[in-house]
């Protein structure tokens, strides 16, 4: 699923991009049966690989490449975006250190749904 | 050695399906059985199918390569390895590769839920009918790669026109499956199922097949499926998609020798992958036909004796044409290979006269041969209807098959309610 992920930014064929993101969504319902939510999986493949990645695609292919292609594809400030985000999931981790998201789960507020 | 002989007896007892019970040997037995059971079909598909189109259309079809042109598929299956396999020097590599295998592989995959009998399917999922929907919903983006990865107009042209037409006909489709999903749950337990053999046994607890529930409904969702599906599959007379005058082939124009290959038996096996969607769900899937009319003991025996009686009376065509053959020398080999296999034919009908064989066998001809009465439909279509105009194919689809299967679903829900709270309570 990362590998996708990763795959769909860093292509510079939007073509190949989107097909990128299908594997990534079909990784993310095979982790939807691991967490043995089948119905989930197959909303999923229904729904975001069989439909509307489908729509993605027919867009997609109406589009020049040539000129897409021919694009920049990464602004020059992406220096400046790897800090924020860092700086940003350093807050998170300041913020939720004195109260773990599994302490918040064993007080009940959060319950594991039983299949 | 003797671990592993007890494993795999271990099986032989169990009335579940060997994904069920989790028994790794007989799961990869069971994918052999289908994998080549499939293969066979496609290839039989392909004779029958040109063989009744040119018989449709009075002429005699491929009458040279063995009796009959029995041989013609193997011979074409020869022809299509040994080809050239060419890829446009302006085509997207990668993808051009990988698409054929994608539709393969949607085509395939599907059969892991297909339900031939109680016991006999690779696995049984509790989320099958979607998983098969999902799943073959999939081989629409193997074919808009192919179209794309071409780089060429026809084949882009023709995977828009496909993947426009087979996501507007999923609604549909979807809508007639969950209307009879809804009956399902219409048991004494009242809790509805989407595994296709939890779905074949609603149907055998409640003594009805889903066609003929509520009539007209089951119905008229079964005709909003049957024609969805043609459409889902790209046949005539909807086949827009790889429209000869127009396209050339659509999306495969630019594949040659084995990918060819691939995207054909892909056609078929989806072609057949949504026959048994259709059987299970409306037409009883592995049960016998009349089981209310003509039920009892003696019945059974007789309707237990059609699998074999079905070969036989394959094998006296065979023999009959034996007889017509022309008496010239020429003619000799074919005339012994054409009696040779009638005489398989008929070993094999005598074989499934013996009790033990019949009563395993049974569910599984039953559902076969509803099957292959989908596929005479499909070349049947195929040699009378003309082909859709693209505006009539959008208007059929959304105009008229989505409003009828949202209306259908509707009046299903509210027979379903009103049958368990007034009628019934």
């Amino acid at each position: 699923m990362l590998i996708g992920g990763i795959l769909v930014i860093t292509r510079k064929n939007p073509v190949h991009s989107a097909l990128a993101l299908i594997v990534t969504l079909l990784a993310q319902a095979s982790i939807y049966l691991m967490l043995y939510a089948p119905f989930v999986a197959g909303v999923q493949i229904i729904l975001y690989a069989g439909g509307i990645m489908v729509l993605f695609l027919f867009v997609i292919m109406l589009v020049s490449i040539d000129r897409s292609m021919k694009e920049r594809q990464f602004n020059s400030q992406w220096v400046v975006g790897i800090i924020a985000a860092t700086a940003r999931e350093y807050g998170y981790k300041l913020v939720t250190r004195d109260r773990p998201l599994l302490e918040y789960a064993k007080q009940g507020h959060i319950q594991a749904i039983p299949c | 050695m003797g671990q592993i002989v007890q494993y795999i007896q271990s099986y032989l007892g169990s009335d579940k399906t060997p994904g069920a019970a989790g028994n790794m040997f007989w799961v990869l037995v069971y994918i052999m059985l289908v994998f080549t059971g499939l293969s066979v079909a496609v290839i039989a598909m392909n004779w029958l199918e040109r063989k009744i189109l040119a018989h449709m259309q009075v002429r005699l079809g491929p009458m040279r390569v063995g009796p009959h042109g029995l041989l013609q598929p193997i011979a074409d299956a020869i022809k299509l390895l040994l080809k050239e396999d060419i890829m446009p020097a302006e085509a997207d590599g990668l993808i051009f590769w990988v698409a054929p295998f994608v539709v393969v592989l949607a085509a395939f995959t599907v059969f892991v839920v297909v339900p031939f009998g109680p016991t006999h399917a690779i696995t049984d999922m509790n989320i099958g009918i979607l998983f098969m929907l999902g799943v073959s919903s999939l081989s629409v983006l193997g074919i808009v790669m192919a179209g794309w990865a071409s780089n060429s107009h026809y084949p882009l042209i023709g995977a828009l026109r496909s993947s426009a037409q087979m996501v507007s006909y999923e609604v549909a489709m979807g809508l007639a499956v969950v209307s009879a999903v809804l009956m399902t749950s219409l048991n004494a337990s009242g809790t509805g199922t989407l595994s296709m053999i939890g779905i074949v046994q609603a149907q055998q607890e409640q003594g009805e097949w889903f066609i003929f529930k509520f009539f007209p409904l089951g119905l008229i969702a079964f005709f909003i499926f049957a024609v969805a599906m043609v459409a889902e599959t790209n046949r005539a007379p909807f086949d827009l998609a790889e429209a000869e005058s127009e396209l050339t082939a659509g999306f495969h124009t630019e594949y040659s020798g084995f990918r060819w290959s691939l995207f054909f038996l892909a056609e078929y096996s989806a072609m057949i992958a949504v026959s048994s969607i259709a059987v299970t769900l409306w037409l009883g899937g592995w049960l016998r036909p009349f089981p209310n009319l003509l039920s009892g003991t003696p019945w059974d025996q007789i309707f237990s004796l059609f699998p074999g009686v079905t070969f036989l009376f394959f094998a006296a065509i065979c023999f009959y044409n034996t007889v017509r053959m022309p008496k010239h020398p020429l003619f000799r080999i074919q005339t012994i290979g054409l009696a040779g296999f009638g005489v398989v034919l008929g070993l094999i009908g005598l074989v499934l006269f013996v009790p033990a064989v019949s009563v395993r066998v049974q569910d599984i001809f039953w559902f076969s041969a509803k099957v292959a009465g989908f596929m005479y439909m499909y070349i049947w279509y195929r040699g009378t209807f003309p082909r859709y105009r693209f505006d009539q194919l959008m208007q059929m689809g959304w105009k008229v098959l989505l409003p009828m299967g949202l209306g259908v679903l509707i009046l299903t829900a509210s027979v379903a309610l009103l049958q368990q709270t007034i009628w019934h309570p």
